[in-house]
Order: C-alpha cells, then structure tokens, then sequence
C-alpha cells in the first residue's frame, strides 16, 4: 500500500484554506477548527489524488524551519514500506529552536546575529553557507530513503532555488524537482487578518500542478501507484 | 568483523594525552598537538573500549570542539561502510550550536556573543528561567539523538548515548523515557574542574581541561561496567582490535 509523506512550513500545511467560520480570526479555536481544511486543500492532498497514493500523512507545520521538519519527522517516524517523501524547503534563514519542550522556530533576531557572525567571518554569501546547512539536513533524510527503500524529493518555495541547490550540490540533484511557481491570479490568495496571505485551495491547486508537470516533464522517478486514496492525516506532534 | 564508533567533542577525541617526545608543547603547541593525533586515537575512550569489548575496527568522529549537532552531520556525512556498527555517542555542553561560515564548520559555544545573547533574550522574551532554557537545550539534543536512533534500529545498528555533563540520567530518561535503553546510566566522575582532580589523572599541559590516558582509561571503565552491570544492549564481540581510524572532521558540502 503507498504512502505519501509531505514536510515543510505553512505552504504545504496548506494554511489559507480557509472555510467560514463563527470563531475569532486571532483565537486558536479559530486556528484549530480550519486544519481539516487547510489538509483537504494542501499540496500533498492534490498530489495524493492526482497520482494515487493510499496514505497521505502531512508532517508540515506552520513557521517550521527545515530542521525542525527533520527532527519532527524522526520523532515520529511512519512505518510504512512504500512510502515518498516530498519535501517542500522553506527559508533557509529559519533556525530552529525548543521552547519549552516544543518544536520551535527561532525568532528572527536571533538568526540575524548568527547571520552577522558569517559576515564577520568575511563571507561574502552568508545565504550559501546556510544553503549549504540545509543541505546537509536533505542528505540525512535523503540516507535514512536509501536505507528504507523509499523515494525521497525535493522541492522549494522560492523561485530561483532549485537550480542554485542541484548546481551546489550535485548529489542532491536527482532528488530535486525543477520547479519555480507561476505568476497567481488574484482569487488564487486567502485573506488574513485583511490582507491578502497565503494561497488558498485555488492557490494550491495551481502550485500542485507545476509540481506534478515538472514531474512528469522531467522524467522522475515519481511513483504513480493509482491506488484509491484512503487515509489523509497530519502528523502533529510538536511535544514530547 | 565487528565496528565501533564514537561521537564527541575533544573529551571522545582523546585530547590531553600527549607524547611529550613528540615536539615542542611550550613553543609550538598548535604542531605539537598536531603531531599528537595519532597518540589521542590510540589512548582515547573509544579506543579502550574496542580494547575492552574485542571490536574488530574503530572509527572515532570526535573532534574538539565539537557540537552534538555537528556530530550528527558528520556522522551522515561521513557514514561507516560497515554493516555491524556499534555507534557510540558523547554528548557535549548543549549550548554549543553548528554554523557554517565560509563552508567551514565553526562550532559556537559561549565564546560567541550571539549564543550568549540569544539565551538572555530567549529567558527575557519568552519570561522563562535559566533552568527552563536548559531544559529545552536538553530537548533539541533528545530529539537529535532520537533520529539517529531512527535511523541505527532500520540499519540494526546499535546506539548507545552518554553524556560528559554528570548527573544527566535522570534528566535525560524524565525528558524522553523512550530513549532510557539507549542511555547509559553514568555519572562522569571528570565534569569538574581539572585542579580539582588527583595530578596524575589530567593532562599536564598546564590549565588543559582534558583528562590524561590514565583518566581517560578509568572513565571507559566507568562507562563498561555500566554498560554490563545494567545489561545494555552492547555487543561484546570479543574480536581482535586491528583498526583505529579518525575521521577528518571536513563536512563535504557539495
């Protein structure tokens, strides 16, 4: 039986997916009661569909750091045999941090100063260095599919990426789907808080089917199990 | 044939047992040190427990200062080719972080302003105690080892943790009792000041915080008995010790 496992942060949680609701917009209950929405219109869920995947478990969370959708993951690792791994990167400059037993992400002034530390170093690319850090979280993961017999992919949230990762890191190359995003239209977005925020199931739809193209335009060893889609969950396990 | 491995900083690496013969310490220590590497492979825990147990092959990762995070990626980076691996891995002050600058691992501990600050400002931000924020760094190395231990159970490899920092069990199995198989119950007799230890026990580079081989020796005795007065599940394989091998700590980042 396949299973599809996706990571990553509040894109591929699928935050945006809003659906009417009574709750206060700033209240967790409000939060809370969106995230079977946010699962039902997500990345994963499209791709689960399109391809034919039995399981799809989200790891994915919102504001996580790469590292900490590592960590995330081996903490509660899925026992299944046939299982990809899609891992969607997000911003490099994200640290990770615990506060108080939970899987955080570090606030911005603290990565700032590590980020000056680089720059005191004389590094002319401080954005390449943590590059090279994330890299080093994707062979872990990329080690841990070997060993599995799994099939792991990569893509990232910001256009551009991709090509400056494979030309990096070459090892990592056939694990990395081309991919950038196209231009959205207008009713593409959420609001939130009254602005215009994340994608919305429209949004998501249209990142989803780039991916599945880049897939299939390049030729990767994507699986296509066509099987009928039984299981959709999030893995949620920020605590001990 | 059988392979053990150890994880950690300087403490694992072997550093303070010198060969004085070896050159210059007073005048030149940055080679005389360099030129001691082979002296600490041999003389380090990891090597007498190879001794002890009988593991065929040694492989030691360790490198002075050393993250617990740097670790982790060294060891990925750098995996054994081995199939019957015993990995053991030193846990080092959890304050330390991984960085890379200029594609060069740099370790910051508390001689970077940034770690230091980032500890006052996560304390006063979030209004949590010094304790609190210890408790988390506990945290991100629990949830370190826990993947590394994901990952040695698929290659039925054997895991087995210890920590420098004394009294840290029972911290440790509180925290994430899932891991108490994995940890071994072991007070470290040496997490105190030097001066504080018998002279023939440390290293006597003046002001050096490292134990010596005699003190390197009585603390992998520590950590066997442990390990078999608490029946853990460590091989014993009672092989002849033919290889000690250091893994040049240079993380390939392409």
């Amino acid at each position: 039986m396949s299973t599809l496992v996706t990571l990553g942060c509040s894109f591929t949680q699928g935050q945006g997916c809003y659906k009417e609701s009574s709750l206060d917009e700033n209240s967790q209950e409000y939060y809370k009661e969106q995230l079977p929405n946010f699962l039902k219109g997500c990345i994963g869920s499209n791709i689960q569909k399109e391809f034919g995947f039995a399981n799809f478990y989200n790891y994915a969370q919102g504001g996580d750091s790469n590292l900490n959708q590592l960590l995330r993951f081996f903490n509660n690792p899925i026992q299944d045999d046939d299982t990809t791994i899609l891992w969607q990167v997000t911003f490099p400059t994200r640290g990770f941090m615990v506060i108080e037993n939970t899987i955080n992400t570090l606030p911005f002034e603290f990565t700032e100063k590590m980020f000056k530390v680089r720059l005191e170093f004389g590094n002319t690319s401080p954005e390449d260095d943590m590059r090279r850090e994330v890299a080093l979280y994707l062979k872990v993961m990329k080690e841990y599919c070997r060993v599995r017999g799994w099939r792991f992919f990569v893509w990232f949230w910001e256009n551009g990426e991709y090509s400056k990762y494979s030309e990096m890191f070459p090892l990592l190359k056939e694990n990395i789907i081309p991919f950038n995003k196209e231009p959205f239209d207008d009713d593409m977005y959420s609001i939130e808080f009254g602005k215009k925020g994340h994608p919305n199931e429209k949004g998501y739809k249209k990142i989803s089917d780039t991916l599945i193209r880049a897939i299939e335009s390049y030729g990767l060893d994507f699986p296509h199990p066509n099987e009928t889609p039984k299981v959709m969950k999030f893995i949620d396990n920020p605590s001990i | 044939m059988s392979t053990l491995v150890t994880m950690g900083c300087s403490f694992s690496q072997g550093d303070g047992c010198y060969d004085f013969s070896l050159g210059d310490a007073e005048n030149d220590f940055i080679n005389f040190r360099e030129d001691n590497m082979d002296n600490f492979l041999h003389k380090c825990i990891g090597s007498n427990i190879q001794e002890r147990f009988g593991y065929e092959k040694y492989i030691n990762y360790a490198y002075a200062g050393s993250s617990n995070e740097s670790q982790f990626l060294l060891f990925f980076n750098q995996l054994p080719k081995d199939e019957d691996v015993t990995v053991l891995w030193q846990q080092t002050f959890y304050h330390r972080y991984f960085q890379l600058a200029k594609k060069r691992v740099m370790d910051a501990g508390l001689h970077y302003e940034w770690v230091v600050r980032a500890m006052q400002e996560k304390m006063e931000k979030l209004n949590l105690t010094d304790w609190d924020v210890e408790q988390d760094t506990r945290f991100h190395t629990l949830l370190r080892i826990q993947s590394l231990y994901e990952y040695c159970k698929i290659r039925n490899w054997k895991l087995l943790i210890w920590t420098w920092m004394g009294n840290e069990y029972e911290h440790l199995i509180k925290l994430f009792p899932k891991l108490k198989s994995i940890i071994i119950p072991y007070s470290n007799p040496f997490d105190r000041e030097m001066g504080e230890l018998p002279n023939e026990w440390i290293s006597k580079i003046p002001n050096d915080p490292h134990p010596n081989e005699i003190g390197y020796k009585i603390i992998s005795d520590g950590l066997c008995d442990s390990i078999v007065k608490n029946n853990l599940d460590c091989p014993i394989p009672n092989e002849k010790p033919i290889n000690k091998i250091k893994i040049n700590p240079t993380f390939i980042t392409t």
